[in-house]
């Protein structure tokens, strides 16, 4: 009896120094979104270590919820996520799988969307039903694409990343200054240079892209999906051709990951270029990131 | 004296548990969630058209393939549809059940049961009418499934898919990668089990691995042990009665592909199944109760089934299941005498997320047609889910 007592204590003890030794190691953050994953790494410096659930070359809205993903969000101190629905067909059933304790809404779980100071477009009047396609009832959940919407995000993530236990406060304040300073200049440069593009109208492959359009100044002319969600059709992409001939347009804006034929058939149809842009930070870091973008668009519209 | 040497221990364990819950805090309010209506409705519309070469139901001998498995008449037919609920209860506990409604009427749980969400550790408890993580397809719901119809080994061993009420604890290893092992006990009631023997005649033990070879391919595996207890049940169309012990073991591997890891144009899912039972006991004519045979009997199945999606909406598979294989059957014994196979392919579309019509041909030679000959069937059936997301695990 005896013996089991002290094996009994043994194991809680044991268990209990397993579940602190999270204390005063980088907080451990599984990103949903390259880019947020790349700017909490920017802003957290070494109060992080970020992993990220998705690449660029993934569509954010159709994610294989892999095994792997699942052990990425067990072991994370910290789910940083775009929210607004976005994730909604891969996070929900990632986190039951996981069941991490330290993830809740109150807890380890940041939904950025709610950075205070950030702008939501595309917020339906009304109701919505499925007739209208993959609809966001909260509004539309690209801003990630808007540069300036980095500094509310960083001010969000930091403020929240420095409720949790154990987060190194003076490195994540530091980490915070030293990007708002940086990223302000760089947002400067980036707006100046994207005034070329005001006025601009562009035909875009999904409703990804309002808030970049938002950013430079630029008019949607038409999306290729017939609704949000819907892969085009011919007699869509007809009626878009017809629709440009009286309307001109600049370009034609698709994400980099996304077949190009609906795209190349009206380019083919009405002598828009085709730009391919990237929907997510790689390795670069946001600054080229956001300058690939605007480059790009200045090269198609320029032409 | 003892009793006070544990009060540390105990009080302890108490401190521990108390701050373990106290880190989990409200229902989810993060609008990730598809729960924000709370609790989370979807209700999946299913039926189908078929036609076929001969009208017999499946049958193979010595499994119970009566019930729902190959009771698709030709013609107009409507599945079950499942109308599935599911939400926080409170900070500790999931709940989540599915109704399948059967088109001639009648409410069935087909699933209904509560989870632990705030224990520490990675351990979860579940309780309730669940299906097994015996295999992989197992635990997954028949619409989600690629073909139409569960597969030999499923519809042989398993009678379509095995669950039934009990317990589980399941643990997510603090692996680097995924591991998460499965520990079952059901009361014995379904199939293979019979008789709720003991009130504890069926216990499976399960490990469940996964990983990425690389950002475009991933893979997990399920290896998965079910000890089953039978009093009394029936075989035969009814007319034999069988009472024993014995087990199915089964292995599964599941691969997936999409190029650049985005699955939205492009991807490829192959399953590989295997399944062997093992079952010793005695036979009995149902009737008379006069013994029949009595010695140990064992069979082997295996399904591969392939899905590739060419562009988006677009997908086409095929699969081949077969059982019967490495028979061993006492003399007397209801059992097959010759393997079971069935060649299908299928393409679907999909008009969304949440809508799919899917067109299958498949070749049975199961003993569904007369005598020898193999049977044709063609199958088109249609498949649209309403209200919330479904999310589906890997």
């Amino acid at each position: 009896m005896n013996k089991i007592s002290f094996v009994k204590l043994g194991a809680v003890l044991g268990l209990a120094l397993y579940f602190s030794s999270a204390w005063s190691a980088p907080l451990r953050v599984a990103a949903t979104l390259p880019d947020l994953a790349a700017l909490t790494q920017e802003v957290g410096g070494e109060a992080v270590e970020v992993v990220r659930l998705t690449t660029p070359a993934q569509d954010p809205h159709r994610v294989i919820a892999r095994p792997s993903l699942i052990a990425k969000v067990a072991h994370a101190d910290v789910v940083v996520a775009v929210g607004m629905e976005l994730e909604s067909g891969w996070l929900p059933v990632l986190l039951r799988q996981a069941r991490n304790d330290r993830l809740t809404p109150q807890g380890g779980l940041i939904d950025a969307s709610k950075a205070p100071g950030l702008t939501i477009l595309g917020k339906p009047a009304g109701s919505v039903t499925r007739d209208e396609g993959d609809i966001h009832p909260d509004g539309n959940p690209h801003y990630t694409l808007d540069p300036r919407a980095m500094l509310p995000l960083a001010r969000h993530i930091v403020a929240q990343l420095k409720e949790q236990p154990g987060a190194d406060t003076a490195t994540l304040d530091a980490g915070l200054a030293r990007f708002e300073t940086r990223w302000g200049a760089f947002l400067a440069g980036w707006l100046k240079r994207a005034a070329l593009l005001q006025g601009a109208r562009l035909v875009l492959d999904h409703e990804s892209w309002p808030y970049l359009l938002d950013a430079v100044g630029a008019i949607e002319a038409g999306v290729l999906e017939p609704k949000p969600g819907i892969p085009p059709t011919t007699r869509h992409l007809a009626e878009l051709g017809t629709m440009l001939s009286r309307q001109p347009a600049r370009a034609i804006v698709i994400a980099d990951w996304r077949s190009p034929d609906a795209a190349q058939w009206l380019s083919d149809h009405t002598g828009l270029p085709v730009v391919k842009l990237p929907t997510g930070s790689g390795e670069e870091g946001l600054e080229a990131h956001f300058d690939a973008i605007l480059n790009r668009l200045l090269q198609a519209a320029a032409r | 004296m003892n009793k006070l040497r544990f009060a540390p221990a105990i009080r302890l364990a108490l401190v521990c548990a108390v701050g373990a819950m106290g880190t989990q805090a409200g229902a989810s309010s993060l609008q990730v969630t598809d729960n924000r209506m709370n609790p989370a409705v979807s209700l999946i519309v299913w039926g189908q058209y078929s036609q076929a070469s001969h009208n017999q139901p499946l049958t193979l001998p010595g499994m119970p393939l009566g019930g729902e498995a190959g009771a698709w008449d030709r013609g107009f037919a409507l599945r079950e549809s499942e109308l599935s609920l599911s939400a926080m209860v409170d900070p500790h506990f999931y709940a989540f059940a599915a109704l399948a409604i059967a088109p001639e009427g009648g409410l069935s749980a087909e699933e209904a049961y509560g989870e632990t969400t705030d224990l520490p550790g990675g351990v979860q408890l579940r309780f309730g009418r669940f299906f097994s993580a015996l295999a992989y397809n197992n635990d997954r719901h028949a619409h989600v499934w690629s073909f139409n119809e569960p597969s030999l080994p499923y519809q042989a061993f398993l009678g379509n898919q095995y669950g039934d009420m009990g317990v589980r604890a399941a643990w997510l290893l603090p692996t680097p990668g995924y591991a998460e092992l499965f520990v079952e006990g059901f009361s014995g009631e379904r199939y293979p089990t019979a008789g709720r023997v003991g009130g504890q005649g069926a216990k499976v033990v399960a490990l469940r691995l996964g990983g990425d070879l690389n950002d475009e391919t991933s893979w997990l595996g399920n290896l998965g042990y079910l000890d089953a207890r039978s009093q009394d049940r029936l075989e035969e169309s009814d007319s034999q009665s069988f009472t024993g012990h014995g087990h199915v073991a089964a292995a599964s591997l599941v691969l997936t592909w999409a190029p650049d890891g985005n699955p939205l144009e492009r991807n490829l899912k192959v399953v590989i199944e295997a399944m062997q039972r093992r079952e010793a006991g005695a036979s009995v004519d149902a009737a008379t109760g006069g013994a029949l045979a009595s010695g140990t009997r064992s069979q082997t199945g295996y399904a591969v089934e392939g899905v590739y999606q060419w562009r988006q909406g677009w997908e086409g598979g095929l699969r081949f299941d077969v059982v019967g294989l490495a028979e061993q059957i006492p003399t007397g014994m209801s059992g097959g005498s010759t393997p079971a196979s069935r060649l299908s392919a299928m393409t679907t579309w999909r008009g969304s997320e949440f809508s799919k019509v899917r067109l299958e041909a498949s070749q049975e030679w199961t003993g569904r047609g007369t005598g020898d000959a193999p049977n044709t069937r063609v199958t088109l059936d249609y498949m649209l889910s309403l209200g919330a997301h479904g999310a589906h695990a890997f």
